[in-house]
């Protein structure tokens, strides 16, 4: 998953960027309003960090400026303000969710999970899809009930697919959505990462969650294909 | 609510501005028409003492046309004269002649009991007596030479006299009109000071309305028409007004951008504090970094109440009627997309057009407080409703009740609550600060909160606010 951070605090804008990165995110870090709107609109975002003082263009700016083009994409404030005045302001412009600062990167990196989670439509941390149980706050896969190991990476595929099911997901989406901008991964990784997967998934070939589609990309079906 | 005060206690007050003008004026006006009003005498008094002297003069030469004097030097006039007055006793108008030899006097004269004094006087001079208390009347006396056919040369005395009842008669009539008029002028001119008084304060009393709308919120300032000599008072009052908003928002502005400047650094600190943590950077620093935690979850829990506490102190005096059921939708709306997660239903519920006489943002920041603990700490369901308290003379007083259905707060915890942060050694308890800023607030506009048992089986905070 992709998050997009604009921070113009230089420091608290890495080290969001470092526990993000840990957590499995791709992470895009912005310090300037303008450049962020950009970011914002342009790349392809799952969730957007936002700060309200910013130079350039405001936060509460970007936000209405992204929701007015009908990008949908769950959006985290991020202020030194905490007047309740600020924070309605802010969610009726279209935020999803406030953190005061100083926070506990905990509390942000839970607030950030929850959200990608309801912008799937789940309303609980816990999915399943057939065998297969995924814990997306703890990162926890199993499959029939027990315990399935699973890189990073193939985390962060089997976690994109869970989050879009019933989707058809090119190779350059899930490209984007996992690598940073200055990644540029080979195509192959893609694949591989997918095989790999799928061997994990459904090592007897019983229920088929991935189905690739020549030319187009994937689909995980929820209940097999 | 300190002009208020003044206004119960009058304690202050100076006397009425009219009151003052018109015994001012009145007094001037008293004054000046007595004044007036001698000064009228004394010309018509000298007028009427002018024209009686003329009219003795007259008399005198009248008589000294028709007198003859006989051979032994006795004056004596013809019984027919040309002024009646003259032969008709008791008319008040005498005269007479005299000389060494003998003397006549005018038949107007028979009967008088007190006559004129009579002397005989030099040649060619004349005297002019006011009445005195043994002589009650204005003569008149002209010193002739009289030669007889003999070519003597007598003294002739001719002299005439006024009974002053006639001049005082004459006085007083005068006097009579002369004051009627008096008063009757000095009412017109009162009744036109007032009339001019009260067009002249009209505009004092249009600003003090204006203001009192100021006041009420219908206007931002005065806008009125005002005449000149105003002018500077209104102006230098929109000005203060103005500057009272703009100090208020400047203030909150330097508040706000003084918050970033010092929660910004702390949010670093603590990012890195966490991020060490999770890299378990020694063992040492696990110990260390509880400490660091703890110092931090102080600091912000100073620099909350301290910005709390001084955000407070911009609050204006002058604010307008806020309506409180819309807030309140929009904090339910806003607290359901913040509490998504647990699907929190808020049913809100009251009179449209209750309002407030409270800053919009103190209004949002103690109601989104204990919405937030309402649905933070109930199960799910939280209700809002928005009454009127009571009655007052220019509106009524609010009771705000947030209720929900979670485990509700033991009375000893909730005073604990109302008070936290007051104190700056108490320590924080992973708990807002939400209530004791919801109090503060509510305290500061006069307002009371209570804790009771809500029918949905949580709490029951009952806010009022009095009437106005």
């Amino acid at each position: 998953m992709r998050v997009l951070v604009i921070e113009d605090e230089k420091e608290l804008r890495e080290l969001l960027g470092r526990a993000l990165k840990k957590a499995g995110f791709a992470v895009d870090l912005i310090d300037d309003g303008e450049e962020g709107l950009f970011y914002a609109t342009e790349y392809p975002v799952d969730l957007a960090i936002i700060d309200l003082g910013l130079p350039g263009r405001s936060g509460m700016d970007i936000i209405r400026s992204l929701r007015q083009r009908e990008l949908a994409y769950p959006v985290l404030v991020l202020t030194a303000r905490s007047d309740w005045q600020d924070k309605v302001q802010a969610l009726e412009q279209g935020a999803d969710d406030y953190l005061t600062k100083p926070f506990r990167l905990e509390e942000l990196m839970a607030r950030v999970q929850a959200l990608l989670r309801r912008s799937a439509g789940h309303a609980t941390p816990e999915v399943r899809f057939g065998p297969l149980e995924i814990n997306l706050s703890s990162q926890v896969v199993r499959l029939d009930d027990h315990p399935l190991e699973l890189t990073t990476f193939e985390y962060k595929v089997l976690e994109y697919f869970v989050l879009h099911p019933n989707q058809v997901v090119s190779k350059l989406e899930l490209n984007d959505h996992l690598y940073d901008e200055d990644a540029d991964p080979d195509s192959n990784v893609i694949e591989v990462l997918v095989g790999r997967l799928r061997k994990k998934l459904d090592p007897d070939a019983r229920w088929k969650p991935i189905e690739t589609l020549r030319g187009r990309g994937y689909r995980f079906q929820a209940g097999g294909s | 609510m300190a002009a208020d005060a003044n206004r119960a206690d009058g304690v202050t007050r100076a006397p009425s501005l009219i009151l003052q003008l018109m015994l001012g004026a009145c007094l001037a006006l008293v004054l000046s028409l007595s004044l007036i009003a001698l000064a009228v005498d004394r010309g018509f008094r000298g007028a009427a003492e002018e024209a009686l002297q003329e009219r003795l003069e007259s008399v005198v030469f009248l008589l000294l046309s028709t007198l003859e004097v006989d051979a032994l030097g006795r004056p004596d006039v013809a019984d027919s004269l040309a002024e009646p007055r003259l032969s008709q006793p008791g008319s008040g108008l005498a005269a007479g002649a005299l000389t060494r030899s003998g003397a006549w006097q005018s038949s107007s004269l028979m009967g008088e009991t007190d006559p004129p004094p009579r002397d005989l006087l030099a040649r060619n001079s004349e005297r002019i007596l006011a009445p005195t208390d043994d002589h009650p009347w204005y003569r008149y006396a002209v010193g002739f030479g009289w030669e007889q056919p003999d070519g003597q040369i007598i003294d002739l005395t001719i002299w005439a006299a006024e009974d002053p009842a006639r001049l005082r008669r004459t006085l007083a009539g005068f006097r009579g009109d002369l004051y009627r008029w008096m008063l009757l002028s000095a009412g017109l001119l009162i009744l036109a000071q007032l009339i001019i008084l009260l067009l002249v304060l009209r505009p004092l009393r249009r600003v003090a309305d204006e203001v009192s709308e100021v006041e009420s919120g219908q206007k931002t300032a005065l806008d009125g028409r005002y005449p000149r000599e105003l002018q500077p008072l209104t102006a230098n009052l929109n000005a203060l007004l103005a500057t009272e908003r703009s100090n208020a928002t400047h203030y909150r502005q330097a508040l706000a951008d003084l918050a970033h400047a010092l929660k910004t650094p702390l949010a670093v600190l603590r990012a890195r504090l966490e991020s060490a943590g999770r890299n378990g950077e020694g063992s040492d620093a696990t110990g260390a970094g509880a400490d660091l935690d703890e110092t931090l979850s102080d600091m912000e829990l100073i620099l909350r109440r301290q910005l709390e506490r001084a955000a407070r102190s911009t609050r204006r005096t002058l604010n307008t009627p806020i309506a409180v059921l819309p807030v309140v939708q929009r904090l339910a709306s806003s607290l359901s997309r913040l509490y998504a997660e647990k699907a929190v239903a808020f049913e809100v519920d009251g009179e449209e057009d209750l309002s407030l006489r409270i800053d919009e943002r103190d209004l949002m920041e103690l109601c989104g407080n204990l919405m937030e603990n309402a649905a933070k700490y109930g199960h799910g369901r939280v209700a809002v409703k928005v009454e009127a308290g009571l009655s007052g003379p220019r509106s009524p007083g609010i009771a705000l009740h947030i209720e929900d259905n979670g485990p509700g707060i033991a009375e000893a915890r909730f005073e604990a609550l109302l008070l936290r942060g007051v104190r700056g050694d108490q320590q924080g308890e992973g708990q807002g600060l939400g209530l004791a800023i919801a109090r503060q607030l509510i305290e500061a506009y006069g307002g009371t909160i209570h804790l009771g048992r809500s029918p949905l089986g949580g709490a029951a905070l009952k806010v009022t606010f009095p009437p106005r």
